[in-house]
């Protein structure tokens, strides 16, 4: 049996996805420290409050040992570089930072691909011009320090995240402006950022979660499984399509390094953190991004498209054929089949997607377990040897992008599956995915404007290794997936001449369909770079006690 | 100085090695040749445009009159032309083909192995030398970029041959089908991903004295053009360096040392000659190749030929130093030796210029080798003048003729070249058992002897050394087998040469265009239509329309 980690030492936002968990309303509230022992008397009041990753009664995910009762809000704490300055941190714990941490997200904007590239004789703004004012205004007395999420239980009472922010302000106020929330989320300077699951009817006419983003995308499916994340009677089970893939082509879960520090990772090795050990070890970092999506120009430009697609495939040019095409063309951009998620590695065409609907239907009809566990271990069960051409699931959709799985290995074509290499140039670049939508968008008339999108969260390790190389290599380029500069159909920056091939069978007879002009779907209003401390090291940061020497 | 040219990264690494083991490691890469297997992960990780190893012997640093080096060491040279960024190659290089760089390195001293990844880094980080000028001839295109492009070329010159023997629907079928082979060979070039932050504003910064060191470089040209040459030059002689020549490209490798005995003169100021020519090599412009190099509006003066694919200058200050190397500390109480005693430190008795370049080239001829050279100063006088008057023995150089003489002078042999532009996978043949066949027979008939020796009259001490001296020449000959086969060239891929490039990066940029403009058209509008994209783009002709050399992309198709 493995060590298990301590889960009352690590904050519960880097295990959990709270909104898999009954968790469907997020709030998060930014934070200003102006004096030093304001803001260590303000985590250290929060301390008994913060929520761990220990295992609740009801909890599926955490077979094994109940010990903790669900909490109706979880509250998390985190902190950017600047955050730990205000707090006093030494510097030699502060210099040993990663660079990428210490720079800020903002200062990243051209890696990230969320800055422009400046004209001749233009100034370059310090960060990108629509982000929200509290990302605006984040300099001097404005810069952000703390983060805190807030994540409510869906049996909490309706104003549960109010309370919480009324006693976060009444904490502020009693600090005499030694800490401060900072306004300017969103374009009516909203004091705290909100994000909830989409809803729709459920059958007994209440609203009911679902996984659904803006664009109608299917949202967490597929989340990194390392090591001592589960007990050891499931992990096995869990890191199917989820973990490593081994050079054996069995599937294992990730070296725990990659997401908590203190533990040795990929390389075999235990990555060099700041000191003391005591303060990072069980913390992690986190990418903290409003992602707002063009929801208007996405449903415009899937119903254009799909009238020269019906011709391209040869589909009838009804309303069924071009609701069929209209899917087909969102099931390609993203890896997926909208609203549900079936993964077009499972079901690559219409046909084989109706097919594998009415199974699914059947299966949960009939009550048959084993054909139920079978179809949901689908979801995420599945390999790129099989489609080197993409023509299941294209080289460039979201999916393949997002996690290549073994689709990067160098010996991939081999015949000798000695030389095969699994996941290996994948397996040090996954991310944590957290966050739920925000906003709404009017179905019957979908827009751009107005605030809608996701909170995206990337909880890893190294920021700089594993998201920022996602989002620069893999989503704002395509070189990897032998695509040049064509970027991420989704998620990537489409200048005018941005494009996605739909490739066809070797074979088939029917040519590829090439998406064209694509437009631009997603744009960054915000976000920053936190470290996310042990409950020993927000001890250690509350008392002010943090010392490397 | 700048390491990054597009979307190249320039790395170079100076290793040193125990001159006993430097034998090992170029067997390693002979070896390697002549088993295409081994290669298999580095061919495949796609990521690498030219690479090269050069073991430098202590005797091989040239000297022009600037005094001995002081080493007790050979040292291995690797350049590597790749894409993407430091952490991201050296990632996939250590996940990817981890056994296959111990091998590279295998004679290189305090190597520490590729896994686990931060000592290796540490390695690369601590014995790389900064890239000082760097060009790229297709800036907006990674390796994997021209691999595409050099797939679609050949299957639309196959197209348009096949076209006028067949009906327009005969057409339309093949026209799809050659299609669907390219489907994912239709990727944009563009702007590299931004190295880092700090690359992007050095970039930007550098603007202004680009500008200002061109026109120094003019005047200076106007004002003091080098005399004709009065005299036949010296023309030492040489021998081909036949391993530098590999696949229809000449990897030149040169090492000139740099002048440090005086001050010169720089803008009115006094300094360095190594402070100038650092300076001379920051400003001089590259291609355009970022929004901040096509603002400064000037290409590189390597795009004025088009033989260069990459080239560079780097200045090498010295050898670096990696400090204590470890003792036994039994035989250090034993000897009684003090570990505080300083170890001989290497020193190279001048900075040293480092120029590469790979190049088109027909065969690995010192003629051929000229022309090139010859090429660079008919068309490149005023950098090359501003250049190398910082090193030592310049001032003999005259004309092309007697550059080439000075470049000649200053070469080393590169040990293992490598450039992948196949469509596919190279067709690298097995030819292991042709290099040691000899070796091996004569192995054979030394054992075969031996034991007739000793079952005869002569006694068995001498029939056994007899043997051993059968054995151990045959030995030899199986090295020097490998060696030699193992150092003739891979054959040069189809249209792997730079005019061919360029063309084929232009017809798949234009093709894409087609191919979005014409889908789901009938057959006899797509077979109209590719008649007209033949006509307009010229498939056959390499030299217009085509995509000049040192540009992103076809105006319009960068992101």
């Amino acid at each position: 049996m493995s060590r298990s980690l301590n889960l009352a030492d690590i904050q519960g936002n880097i295990l959990s996805a709270y909104g898999h968990l009954g968790f469907p309303r997020s709030r998060y509230i930014f934070l200003h420290v102006a004096e030093e022992t304001a803001g260590r008397d303000f985590i250290t009041g929060l301390l008994p409050r913060i929520t761990t990753a220990l295992r609740w009664k009801s909890s599926k995910d955490y077979p094994g040992e109940v010990i903790e009762e669900r909490p109706m809000v979880a509250w998390n704490l985190a902190f950017t570089m600047r955050g730990l300055l205000a707090l006093g941190l030494p510097t030699t714990t502060l210099r040993e930072m990663p660079t990428e941490f210490i720079d800020g997200m903002a200062a990243r904007g051209h890696i990230l691909g969320d800055q422009p590239e400046r004209g001749k004789d233009e100034v370059q703004p310090r960060v990108p011009k629509h982000w929200d004012p509290i990302w605006q205004n984040a300099v001097g007395e404005n810069q952000v320090h703390i983060l805190l999420s807030l994540n409510a239980s869906f049996d909490a009472p309706e104003d549960a995240l109010d309370t919480a922010l009324a006693d976060v302000i009444d904490r502020c106020a009693k600090s005499h402006a030694g800490i401060r929330v900072l306004p300017g989320n969103g374009p009516n300077g909203a004091l705290y950022q909100d994000s909830a699951a989409l809803t729709q009817p459920g059958t007994d006419g209440k609203p009911k979660g679902t996984r659904r983003e803006h664009f109608g995308f299917a949202d967490g499916f597929g989340d990194p499984v390392f090591k001592g994340q589960y007990p050891d009677e499931v992990i096995k089970e869990r890191a199917i399509g989820q973990g490593k893939l081994l050079p054996d082509q069995t599937w294992a879960p990730l070296a725990t390094g990659e997401f908590l520090l203190g533990y040795p990772d990929e390389a075999q090795e235990t990555p060099g953190e700041t000191y003391p050990f005591e303060f990072t070890r069980n913390g992690s970092f986190m990418a903290w991004r409003k992602l707002h999506e063009n929801v208007g120009s996405f449903r415009h430009y899937i119903a254009g498209t799909a009238e020269t697609y019906v011709r391209a495939a040869g589909l009838p040019e009804t309303p069924e054929g071009l609701f069929e095409a209209r899917q087909t063309i969102i099931a390609k951009l993203s890896g997926r089949w909208p609203d549900d998620g079936v993964p077009l590695m499972a079901a690559p065409t219409w046909a084989a997607y109706k097919a594998f609907q009415a199974r699914e239907k059947a299966a949960r009809e009939s009550g048959n377990e084993a054909e139920i566990a079978k179809i949901e271990r689908a979801y995420n069960d599945f390999i790129y040897r099989e489609d080197p051409s993409g023509s299941q699931c294209p080289l460039t959709s979201h999916l393949r992008r997002a996690n290549p799985r073994d689709g990067l290995d160098p010996n991939l074509r081999s015949s000798d599956p000695k030389d095969w290499n699994g996941s290996v140039l994948n397996n040090r670049r996954r991310i944590l995915r957290r966050g739920l939508p925000y906003g709404a968008v009017d179905p019957a008339n979908p827009d751009d404007d107005g605030e809608h999108g996701i909170i995206f969260l990337a909880v890893c390790a190294s920021l700089f290794r594993q998201f920022e190389f996602v989002q620069q290599q893999w989503i704002q380029y395509g070189l990897d997936f032998n695509a040049g500069n064509d970027t991420c159909p989704v998620g990537g920056n489409h200048g005018p001449d941005a494009k996605f091939v739909i490739p066809s069978e070797p074979g088939g007879g029917r040519p590829p369909f090439i998406c064209a002009k694509l437009p631009q779907l997603v744009e960054v209003r915000g976000g920053d770079y936190f470290f996310i401390p042990s409950l020993t090291g927000l001890r250690m940061l509350g008392m002010g006690i943090v010392d490397p020497t | 100085m700048s390491n990054v040219a597009g979307k190249a990264y320039g790395m170079n690494v100076l290793t040193p090695m125990k001159p006993w083991k430097t034998w090992i490691n170029t067997l390693l890469f002979r070896f390697g040749r002549l088993v295409p297997r081994t290669l298999s992960g580095l061919l495949g990780l796609s990521l690498i445009h030219f690479a090269r190893w050069v073991m430098i012997r202590r005797k091989d640093w040239p000297d022009l009159g600037q005094g001995p080096q002081d080493l007790q060491n050979d040292y291995m040279l690797f350049c590597s032309n790749f894409n993407g960024t430091w952490d991201q190659y050296i990632d996939a290089f250590s996940d990817g083909i981890p056994n296959g760089l111990d091998l590279f390195w295998y004679s290189s001293t305090k190597y520490p192995q590729s896994i686990p990844i931060t000592p290796f880094k540490d390695y690369i980080l601590n014995n790389q030398i900064d890239t000082s000028y760097y060009y790229n001839a297709t800036p907006g295109s990674a390796q994997r970029d021209i691999k595409a492009a050099l797939r679609v070329f050949p299957e639309l010159k196959a197209l348009a041959a096949r076209q006028p023997l067949l009906v327009p629907q005969q057409f339309a079928e093949e026209y799809h089908a050659a299609l669907v082979r390219v489907q994912n060979d239709l990727g944009s070039p563009g702007y590299a991903p931004v190295a880092s932050s700090d690359t992007r504003e050095a970039d930007w910064n550098r603007e202004p004295f680009v500008h200002r060191a061109r026109e120094l470089q003019q005047a200076k040209l106007a004002a003091a053009p080098l005399p004709a040459a009065n005299a036949a030059p010296a023309r030492p002689a040489r021998s081909d360096q036949t391993s530098s020549f590999d696949g229809g490209h000449y990897f030149l490798t040169v090492l000139v040392p740099v002048q440090n005995q005086y001050l010169v003169e720089h803008y009115g100021v006094q300094c360095s000659a190594v402070q100038r020519l650092r300076d001379v090599l920051a400003t001089l412009p590259t291609a355009l190749q970022s929004r901040a190099t096509e603002a400064i509006g000037l290409n590189s003066p390597f795009a004025r030929n088009l033989r260069t694919h990459l080239a560079r200058f780097v200045v090498i200050n010295d050898v670096q130093y990696n400090g204590r190397e470890a003792t036994d500390p039994i035989g250090v109480a034993i000897r009684k030796t003090r570990p505080t005693d300083p170890q001989k430190q290497d020193r190279l008795a001048t900075p040293f210029l480092l120029f590469s370049a790979d190049i088109d080239a027909v065969d690995g001829k010192v003629e051929t080798l000229r022309g090139y050279l010859g090429e660079l100063w008919s068309t490149m006088q005023a950098e090359l003048r501003a250049i190398f008057e910082n090193c030592y023995g310049f001032e003999r150089v005259r004309d092309a003729a007697t550059f080439g003489d000075y470049i000649l002078a200053c070469e080393v042999a590169t040990t293992m070249p490598f450039n992948d532009y196949w469509p596919g996978p190279p067709p690298l043949k097995m030819r292991l058992l042709v290099a040691i066949a000899p070796g091996l027979i004569m192995l054979g008939l030394s054992l075969v002897i031996g034991i007739v020796l000793l079952c005869s009259l002569i006694g068995a001490w001498p029939a056994a050394l007899l043997t051993l001296a059968g054995i151990a020449s045959s030995l030899y000959i199986v090295y020097r087998g490998v060696l030699a086969l193992g150092g003739q060239p891979f054959p040069a891929a189809p249209n792997a040469d730079l005019p061919s490039v360029l063309k084929a990066l232009y017809v798949q940029q234009q093709f894409t265009r087609h191919v979005i403009a014409t889908q789901g058209l009938d057959d006899d509008a797509i077979c109209a239509r590719f008649a007209q994209f033949v006509a307009v783009h010229r498939l056959d002709d390499l030299r217009q329309p085509t995509q000049p050399p040192g540009v992103v992309g076809l105006a319009g198709s960068a992101s």
